[in-house]
């Protein structure tokens, strides 16, 4: 089940339709042969060819997708770098041919001109970008604060007092009103 | 600290408040307003679900099994949230609470 999981979480796997086609791609695969890690392992979506790098790009979330190639000095460099191109090229968006995927990758970097439109997962991505660094944020700070007043409370004092729930939070100052909540059954 | 060192790259508000504060004030967009309140909401409760699931075993050795309480000798319900002292009235919460959110 766990395998599963992380299976799911890897390959981005947000449908049922989703996942029986990446099945079905697997399923080919065995049958032709080839392996997984063979970027001609695709599992296509919405006209998309997603190989396996697709995975990977998370990792490089720093590399943007142009959505339109605003400068063409920037096209012509990404062409002049063609050497670079094919290692580069785990993190590009190619056009579907499910006949032989891998030799027509259009060797447009970081998907300027196929794309136009950035896939659904990296857009989501981005859009909720702020209230995921919130939530991480809200969580440490509660996590630590909540687990270091539990500790004290639990062990009527013995492991930590007031100063110990001070630490824990770190960031909150003292509120009058609320100390004789925490310290109360101190 | 750690929370905004975490949330570094989206303000760090780590409160609706400070959040409302800056929309009316900082002319932070107000269509990130609910978003932010629901994350900052969401990932409160889910840290204070993650702590009583580790401490449960302990909480119930402290006061019981099924037994929840929110004062007296074994309240437990001060780790999760906070309640006012018991000599302070309601003016008292008033004017120890409001000034302290307005510095916020």
């Amino acid at each position: 089940m766990s395998v599963l999981v992380i299976l799911g979480s890897c390959l981005k796997v947000t449908t049922v339709g989703q996942l029986s086609r990446i099945l079905s791609n697997l399923a080919r695969c065995l049958r032709k042969r080839e392996g997984f890690l063979n970027p001609s392992f695709i599992c296509s979506r919405r006209g998309y060819t997603l190989n396996f790098s697709t995975f990977l790009r998370p990792l490089f979330q720093d590399l943007r997708f142009p959505s339109s190639m605003d400068s063409a000095t920037n096209d012509t460099k990404l062409e002049n770098d063609g050497a670079n191109t094919a290692t580069v090229s785990t993190i590009e968006i190619t056009r579907s041919n499910p006949s032989n995927p891998s030799n027509e990758a259009v060797p447009t970097l970081l998907g300027g001109g196929t794309a136009g439109r950035k896939p659904r997962w990296v857009r989501l991505r981005q859009a909720l970008r702020d209230p995921f660094s919130e939530f991480l944020g809200v969580f440490t700070l509660i996590m630590f604060g909540d687990g270091v007043v539990a500790q004290v409370v639990l062990s009527k004092g013995q492991k930590g007092d007031y100063q110990s729930i001070n630490w824990g939070y770190l960031t909150r100052p003292p509120q009058p009103d609320s100390v004789g909540g925490e310290l109360e059954s101190c | 600290m750690l929370g905004v060192y975490v949330a570094g790259i989206s303000g760090a508000h780590l409160n609706p408040a400070v959040t409302l504060a800056n929309c009316v004030f900082r002319k932070f967009p107000w269509k990130k307003f609910l978003p932010y309140m629901f994350a900052q909401t969401l990932g409160a409760f889910m840290a204070a679900a993650v702590i009583y699931a580790n401490y449960v075993a302990a909480i119930d050795v402290y006061e019981g099994v099924g037994v929840r309480t929110v004062t007296g000798e074994t309240a437990t319900a001060g780790i999760f949230c906070t309640y006012p002292a018991v000599h302070l009235s309601t003016t008292g919460q008033f004017f120890s609470s409001s000034p302290l959110e307005c510095c916020n």
